[in-house]
């Protein structure tokens, strides 16, 4: 008999980036690495485990900014040229290394990698939503939403509208892309704020997550802690984080990834080969980046690296993927025997872990299932709306005002570098309820310039922006963004107040800022 | 998120005087309260020209010497009706300020605040008044429900295993100080360079 459920949660995310006034962008280039190290990888491993019948569960959020580029041409054709280019490189390292036994056999294995990512990627017909969806209508995975643009929530709460909005068009969004309403949100940054449950019932959303102090905290106390979800007054039910098993995989201290046989981010081609070679397949500024091709392995906190062996990473793999489940059954059995009842173990990622900072992560997640499926019957892989079937009465409690962001609230979002912006946000968002109310029944030109106002507003409530400008590197591309949208919402509301909307102008940020083509202002009230 | 530790060089930045910027001012009367956490909340503001006008035509002299202030109100499970707070405190501000973190002092509490002048002769007088907020609790609820009760000893016990602190009896009794301080938060990658 099992004695508990543990869901898995893959949070995979990044923000609409998207520049067709330039030939190159950078920033574009997080999509590029996002397809190759991470979704291809984890697209591979669901395929062989429906293909050889292997029954499991995973969660997967994929936010409506990363499916609207996942679907884009401009950026799919992109993706093509960057994967060739990739292959080429690959090509050349392998002729490069010819007399070095060692690099080689990995050159060899990079080559294949990237074959295999374009194979999968023509597969799909370049849309690798399409991959995803095949999961999920075959029942072994469960996607869900999360906010249109991830905006944070509770740094949102005096601007109600828009949160309902960044709830409606992500719904809408999802039902288009997956011919189903989702059942469940991921709340970006598990961000929640007391009440805004509400507005997810409204959507008809039945489940979210939040960190476990989000439920530990909550009034009055959870009777389960984080080991059963609770109900919201309104009835939408939120699953809390367990932190033992995330820190077996996040913590940099204790976490596997961190283990001296896997590979090492920090050596790159991109940065350790001579620039006049790999200067075609940097950026066309001549500034290193990351290729993908990296040949060493951990093998200790020094500088000293030694080469990448991929068959004892493979061994560690399994061995890390043994470990998790030994620890998740003993675990389980634990709180059975205090509980009276199975516990659910809640462990949520960002996806890119997987692959890209941690490259054996999807290897060990394959090895995961396996072990589950075919090796014990203490643990069963479960989805949050599994669960909730099974299991449909529940504590009545108001979770906390919670993030799983740095230091569990909102200061990642709000400090110094970032703060300045709310002031400007809350006043486009009251705008932006003013003029869907002050024009019920706009048509033509107006409506677009309504709707239009409504997906400037939405890029820049990215709460990417306030994180990235809270970091303190690479901050003036979110400047910029947040910037810019703001003063293209601001533009529109201007010329509405006047009724003189310069047509050229619109069609032109319509083009570029093009997300959400079916897009309704009204939403927004 | 991956992006608070990708490796970038430093990117060419575009020049300043090239960039159009957002307004500094929207020309209207705003105070807004915002939570960072159990203990912090921020406000920002705005005042018309025109309120300002008003206000030292109105005080005259009084105005000059008088001295601007958020007065941040503590109005827990009240109807707040401007002078029944548990408690206030007053900010003192610079004419220049235009938003201010404040501490509150205690966590799980509901506020707003004013922003006023507070005159010479101890008058205080309100020129906005703000929305309000809640902070949450920086432990676990002391409300227990009868129907869904739990041991507090058991409780503990459960919190030291969710927070992953493992399931032996804790010293003090109280996992949540040690798990608020150091935590596992998104965006940070496995291993920083």
């Amino acid at each position: 008999m099992h004695k508990g459920y543990l869901t898995l949660v893959l949070h995979s995310h990044l923000p609409f980036v998207r520049h067709p006034e330039h030939e190159n962008f950078l920033e574009e280039d997080w999509l590029y690495e996002a397809i190759t190290e991470t979704y291809v990888p984890l697209i591979r491993i669901f395929e062989r485990l429906l293909d050889e019948n292997v029954d499991f569960r995973v969660t997967m959020s994929l936010t409506p900014t990363l499916i609207s580029m996942l679907s884009d041409g401009l950026l799919q054709e992109r993706y093509l040229r960057h994967i060739n280019k990739l292959i080429e490189l690959a090509h050349k390292e392998v002729e490069r290394t010819r007399h070095q036994a060692e690099f080689n056999g990995l050159a060899q294995m990079y080559l294949e990698r990237f074959y295999e990512a374009r194979g999968v990627f023509e597969k799909y017909r370049r849309n690798l939503v399409l991959a995803f969806k095949k999961f999920q209508d075959a029942g072994r995975i469960e996607i869900i939403t999360c906010g249109a643009t991830h905006g944070y929530f509770p740094l949102m709460e005096t601007t109600r509208e828009s949160v309902r909005a960044q709830v409606k068009v992500a719904v809408a969004h999802y039902e288009k892309n997956f011919s189903r309403r989702p059942a469940g949100i991921w709340l970006p940054e598990c961000g929640f704020y007391p009440g805004c449950d509400e507005i997810l019932k409204e959507s008809g959303i039945k489940y979210f997550f939040s960190d476990a102090h989000g439920v530990l905290h909550a009034s009055p106390r959870p009777k389960y802690a984080v080991f059963a979800p609770v109900y919201c007054k309104s009835g939408v039910a939120c699953f809390a984080r367990d932190l033992e098993s995330s820190k077996q995989v996040w913590s940099s201290i204790e976490g596997y990834p961190g283990d001296y046989l896997y590979r090492e981010f920090y050596r790159d081609v991109g940065f350790d080969l001579d620039y006049e070679y790999i200067r075609p397949y940097i950026h066309p500024d001549g500034i290193r980046i990351n290729t993908g091709i990296k040949y060493y392995r951990i093998t200790g906190t020094g500088d000293h690296k030694e080469p990448y062996n991929p068959h004892w990473a493979q061994e560690k793999a399994a061995e890390h993927a043994g470990n998790f489940m030994f620890n998740r059954q003993k675990q389980a059995e634990y709180l059975f025997d205090c509980l009276g009842k199975k516990p659910i173990i809640v462990s949520p990622y960002d996806a890119e872990l997987y692959g890209h900072w941690w490259y054996e992560g999807p290897m060990w997640l394959d090895f995961l299932i396996r072990k589950i499926a075919f090796d014990q019957d203490v643990i069963r892989l479960v989805t949050a709306s599994e669960y909730l079937a099974e299991n449909p009465r529940n504590q009545v409690v108001t979770p906390s005002l919670s993030s799983w962001g740095w230091k569990g609230y909102s200061e990642m979002w709000l400090q110094g570098p970032n703060d300045w912006i709310y002031r400007h946000l809350y006043v486009a968002s009251q705008r932006m309820t003013e003029l869907a109310k002050r024009f019920p029944l706009a048509e033509g030109l107006i409506k677009r310039a309504l709707n239009q106002a409504l997906r400037e507003l939405l890029l820049a409530q990215s709460s990417d922006w306030a994180f990235i400008m809270g970091t303190g590197t690479h901050t003036s591309y979110a400047v910029n963004r947040t910037k810019d949208h703001l003063l293209r919402f601001n533009r529109i509301y201007d010329d509405l107040k006047v009724n003189n909307i310069d047509e050229g102008w619109l069609s032109g940020i319509e083009n570029s800022d093009n997300i959400f083509p079916e897009i309704d202002y009204h939403v927004h009230q | 998120m991956a992006e608070s530790a990708k490796y970038y060089p430093p990117q060419p930045q575009a020049p300043a005087s090239a960039y159009p910027d957002l307004p500094v001012k929207y020309g209207r009367d705003m105070l807004v309260l915002q939570v960072r956490d159990p203990w912090w909340i921020h406000s920002y503001w705005e005042l018309k020209d025109r309120t300002l006008e008003r206000l030292r035509r109105e005080l005259k002299d009084d105005f000059a010497k008088a001295k601007r202030v958020l007065r941040v109100y503590d109005i827990s499970f009240i109807d707040f009706n401007g002078s029944n707070a548990h408690h206030f405190f007053d900010i003192l501000l610079n004419d220049h300020a235009d938003n201010w973190y404040i501490d509150t002092g205690s966590p799980g509490r509901s506020w707003c605040a004013d922003l006023g002048l507070l005159l010479a002769d101890g008058r205080f007088i309100t020129i906005l008044r703000s929305n309000t907020v809640q902070t949450p609790l920086d432990g676990p609820s002391w409300i227990t429900d009868e129907e869904w009760m739990i041991p507090d000893d058991l409780f503990a016990k459960l919190y030291g295993v969710g927070v992953g602190l493992g399931s032996s009896p804790m010293k003090g009794k109280k996992p949540w100080k040690v798990h608020l301080r150091g935590g596992i938060s998104s965006g940070s990658p496995v291993r920083k360079k």
